[in-house]
């Protein structure tokens, strides 16, 4: 059956497609701005008049291609291309400073290609399972996950948590701006027909890293070369061998939340990040360039995409934003996702697999191939190369929306986020902050609504009582390092 | 690992903000909790429409400007008692940072909040990146420095028909 | 190419597009924007990215969608609105949402501000989760009436299709329901089908692949007659009664979906998508079949009769906004009478 997948997928100029969409995902990932839901949107409409499966093999491999490609910039530039990099930024970043660009992105490379190939195995063998085990995740239950999202993001904030805190609910403040569910009232809008429609993601986190990063860079002193040596360009094996336990660890968490509606690539990124840094022998390593931070990262988001694309076969339901899009795709081709699916065309989802992993080996190449012409961006001096980064940003910001108020709000964010970090307020809690407010959100108020006010189901459904023991036990974890704190705090005094 | 972390050009930015920073801080913070409350407060409830009120709007961005104020009171009181009632602390940064930065932010605000959008896109991505190149580099002295002022202007030409090229013609992006 | 894009960007800042001066059939020398105000990925987005493909091969340029989602669908439909009236930027959506912003105060534009092309109608379906013991719509009704305050629906948010054929359902029999509200009408499709709720209103081709698997019993469509599923592979057609069986005298308009440009663009692009409309979209296999397979109405009609068969369902909407004290403005006073 899977080798049927391959035969049919492979043939008339399959391989062809496969290089320059995937060439094109990593692009449209690297920029700034550019997300692997839009790759996705506009390769949709380019690919109208292919044959489907021709289209299909596209895509998948643009939505691949993106969500590795994001990481490029996180790693070289401290700008994640997509929101689902950010996490990447944390020890990616770090590592590149200390003039191990080639070896982050070597880490990065083979811990993509591994999650996504994890999570592709996962898709072929438990494809039904997993899509109905994902039907159990409703609104109480994704509260919780929201929940446990803001507990954990005290613990990405690398050292200071009560900072960390502190920007993640300023992130989940900016979530609230906005036309609300319940009666499309307009929060913290003012009148104004811009903000009812609420501050995009992309903007701010453009902004924040992005425009920041431009201030801060240059800020400092007169130049300095950020890494003049070029490091091995080759993935480590014992870089793989070493982190077994974290890659499969990565592969799984990022595979299962993949497959939950409404969590993806992003949140995909910060579990992996958090979960490592929980289990990892080498604590203190993350925020600093560990590269089992980074390979837990680049696992986690590369194995959502098969994870997302799931429930997308089984239910037609679609488990991230670009797989929503990828959906919709099918639908346009003819091709009808769903419960029927496993009946109608069981061949398809295996046409899938062979799909993924096509994309996944051509990412592989890409990686191998590319890590030396990216490094020569790390010779450019910072004069030249910041305000080029500050147009990509610009572009970036508008094009999702093709707004200028998006461009206002990546200013306003990019100038605001300046100030946080030079304040010693790390950037990933806002980010978790906004992406997990609306879920937090909106699932909070849809539970109380279908409970008729009643706030007991939030705790008796089984799902819901594992994952708030889950939280609460997060939550009491991270007292040690309140106490930490204070320990500090009397040695300051 | 260890091999590398001598040399990590962190140590200077990671180090932590002053008493007296964090203490203003928390006072800004603390304003802005307070709002986000006021204004929650003053939402309408659509008691009415929902039968119980517990869909009104302000409910969650009131927990969460909550949440912000008894942080930021947190934060106020760490910095107290490390000190930040003291005098000022050291000044972090000498007058050249100061200028760079204004500069930065000044040419950055110019281009993307004000230019953009009223003058074709290739045309002020082109003179941003002439402008930031030509000025920063400005300081390197004077030798070779028209050869720097006409390199920024080819960079500057560069990237913005590239950025035309790519994000209209590939993308098929419209831009500002 | 660098020449042509001076030209155009040059063009561009002086604001005299050269469509204006342009003789005869429209040639755009840009692409032409297609503004979907809702996210990718919807049905909206899937009707307008067939549209477009189908028309930029006639038309000679690219048809570009954008996705520019936000506040009902209102901020896109404004951009469109405020673009330049160079025929260049087109909007998408459900012609209901352009007649009913003024009422919901959330934009200054009605329906006769456009000229309209519609490509599908879709129709409303009441959905039961199989656990719910619900079997068909009367027992729903009964249910809902007895004790609707404990009987969670779920619905694609306020104002959305489905919330407005339960607020219809409503003005016809009273009744209460606990109003779920989620991110769109797959979510909310996946709730019903999980059984978060017991019932579930949305668009049908939201429901379509999930009613056909059995995983959704379909109660009732929001149509005049019996809606038919066709077959597909393995699973039959199935019929839906129309709501009218047991509620006769509902109004049951259909609800259009397709693009518009705002009035004031050159006469000359409306005539050549009219032209294009009566022979491309007219014969379009594509639409046809996309129809077919996901339970919408293939309807490719255009101009005046556009506006006078959406116009129904605007007068319908428009009145339950008020009635359920969501108007900003009585729908009289803008020369919307009721159904």
């Amino acid at each position: 059956m899977l080798a049927g997948g391959f035969g049919h997928v492979l043939g008339g100029g399959a391989v062809w497609h496969a290089l320059w969409a995937t060439l094109i995902g990593i692009i449209i990932g690297a920029l700034p701005g550019l997300t692997a839901t839009m790759g996705v949107a506009l390769l949709t409409t380019l690919t109208f008049g292919m044959g489907a499966d021709k289209a299909m093999l596209v895509l998948v491999c643009v939505y691949v291609g993106a969500i590795y490609g994001g990481s490029r910039s996180a790693i070289l530039l401290n700008i994640p291309g997509t929101p689902a990099s950010a996490a990447s930024t944390l020890d990616g970043y770090p590592l590149a400073r200390q003039g191990l660009a080639g070896r982050a992105m070597g880490i990065s490379t083979s811990g993509s290609w591994l999650g996504t190939l994890f999570g592709t195995a996962m898709l072929a063998l438990f494809a039904p399972s997993f899509g109905e085990f994902a039907l159990q995740f409703g609104s109480y239950e994704m509260f919780w996950v929201a929940m446990f999202g803001i507990v954990i993001a005290g613990s990405l904030s690398g050292g200071d948590a009560l900072k960390g805190y502190i920007a993640g609910f300023i992130g989940l403040f900016v979530a609230t701006v906005g036309q609300e569910t319940n009666h499309a009232y307009a929060r913290f809008a003012f009148g104004n027909a811009d903000l009812a429609g609420g501050l995009g993601l992309l903007p701010v986190l453009v902004g924040v890293f992005g425009v920041a990063e431009v201030l801060s860079s240059m800020r400092g002193p007169a130049v300095k070369a950020v890494s003049s040596k070029i490091d091995s360009v080759i993935p480590r094996i014992r870089d793989v061998t070493q982190y077994w336990k974290t890659i499969l660890r990565s592969g799984a968490l990022g595979t299962f939340i993949g497959a939950m509606p409404g969590l993806g690539e992003d949140i995909a990124a910060w579990t992996s990040y958090a979960a490592a840094k929980r289990a990892s022998a080498e604590r203190e390593k993350f925020g600093k360039g560990s590269i089992e931070g980074l390979m837990a990262a680049e696992t986690g988001e590369s194995a959502c995409v098969p994870g997302a694309i799931i429930p997308v076969l089984t239910l037609a339901v679609p488990g991230s934003a670009p797989a929503a899009v990828l959906m919709a795709a099918m639908m346009i081709h003819g091709l009808n996702p769903g419960p029927m699916l496993a009946i109608s065309a069981p061949e398809f989802i295996y046409q899938i697999v062979a799909m993924l992993v096509i994309a996944d080996m051509v990412k592989m190449f890409y990686g191998l191939v590319l890590v030396r012409p990216l490094l020569w961006i790390l010779l450019i001096p910072r004069e030249r190369l910041m305000p080029v980064v500050f147009v990509l940003c610009t572009v970036g910001a508008f094009a999702i929306t093709s707004r200028l108020f998006d461009i206002w709000v990546m200013l306003g964010a990019g100038l605001v986020g300046f100030i946080l970090r030079e304040l010693r307020f790390p950037m990933a809690p806002l980010i978790l902050g906004i992406v997990l407010g609306e879920l937090l959100d909106k699932n909070l108020l849809r539970g109380l609504v279908l409970s008729g006010g009643d706030v007991t189901p939030f705790f008796t459904r089984p799902i819901s009582m594992g994952l708030c023991a889950l939280t609460l036990a997060a939550a009491l974890w991270s007292v040690p390092g309140v106490s930490g704190l204070f320990r500090r705090r009397r040695a300051d005094a | 690992m260890s091999e590398v972390e001598a040399e990590s050009p962190f140590d200077g930015e990671k180090a932590p903000a002053s008493p007296r920073a964090d203490l203003v801080t928390a006072a800004v913070l603390l304003a802005f909790g307070l709002g986000i409350v006021a204004h929650s407060f003053q939402m309408p409830r659509f008691v009415e429409q929902s039968g119980t009120g517990l869909t009104a709007p302000g409910i969650v961005p009131g927990f969460h400007g909550t949440m912000i104020a008894l942080l930021a009171i947190l934060l106020g009181l760490r910095a107290a008692r490390r000190g930040g009632w003291a005098a000022r602390g050291p000044v972090a940064q000498g007058s050249g940072d100061g200028r760079r930065l204004a500069l930065a932010t000044g040419l950055g605000v110019l281009y993307a909040g004000v230019i953009v959008g009223r003058v074709p896109f290739w045309l002020a991505s082109a003179l941003f990146v002439f402008a930031f190149t030509a000025a920063f580099e400005w300081d390197q002295g004077p030798e070779r420095r028209i050869r720097r002022l006409a390199e920024a202007a080819l960079i500057g030409l560069g990237t913005g028909i590239a950025v035309m090229l790519v994000f209209e013609d590939l993308f098929l992006l419209r831009l500002p | 190419m660098l020449r042509r894009h001076l030209l155009a960007a040059t063009a561009a800042g002086l604001a005299v597009p050269a469509t204006l001066r342009a003789q005869g059939a429209w040639r755009p020398e840009r692409p032409v924007t297609l503004i979907v105000p809702w996210a990718a990925g919807g049905s909206t987005d899937q009707m307008a990215r067939i549209v477009a493909a189908e028309i930029e091969g006639p038309l000679g340029q690219r048809v570009v969608v954008v996705n520019q989602p936000g506040a009902s669908g209102s901020i896109g439909t404004r951009n469109a609105l405020e673009a330049a009236k160079d025929g260049l930027t087109w909007a998408a959506g459900a012609a209901v949402d352009v007649g009913c912003y003024k009422v919901l105060g959330l934009l200054d534009t009605q329906l006769a501000d456009w000229h309209l092309f519609f490509a599908v109608a879709n129709v409303n379906v009441l959905v039961a989760n199989p656990q719910s013991g619900f079997r068909d719509f009367g027992q729903a009704l009964d249910a809902l009436k007895t004790r609707g305050q404990g009987i969670g629906v779920a619905t694609a948010g306020v104002s959305s299709a489905g919330h407005n054929m339960m607020e219809a359902l409503r003005a016809a029999s009273p009744f209460q329901y606990r109003h779920a509200t989620y991110d769109g009408g797959n979510p909310a499709m996946i709730a019903t089908v999980s059984g978060e709720t017991p019932l579930g209103a949305m668009l049908l081709v939201e429901a379509a692949e999930m009613i056909r698997a059995r995983r959704l019993v379909p109660l009732a469509a929001q149509a005049e007659n019996p809606v038919t599923l066709a077959a597909q592979g393995n699973a039959p057609a199935i019929e839906i009664p129309s709501v009218r069986r047991w509620l006769p005298d509902i109004p049951a308009p259909l609800n259009y979906f397709g693009i518009w440009a705002p009035k004031g663009v050159p006469q000359n692009v409306v005539q050549t998508m009219t032209g294009l409309w009566e022979s491309t979209i007219r014969n379009s296999q594509r639409l046809k079949d996309y129809a077919n397979s996901r339970a919408a109405l293939f309807t490719p009609v255009h101009g005046q009769q556009a506006h006078d068969e959406a116009w129904k369902m605007v007068r319908q909407t428009a009145w339950l906004y008020f009635d359920g004290g969501k108007a900003r403005v009585s729908p009289d006073t803008l020369g919307i009478a009721r159904l």
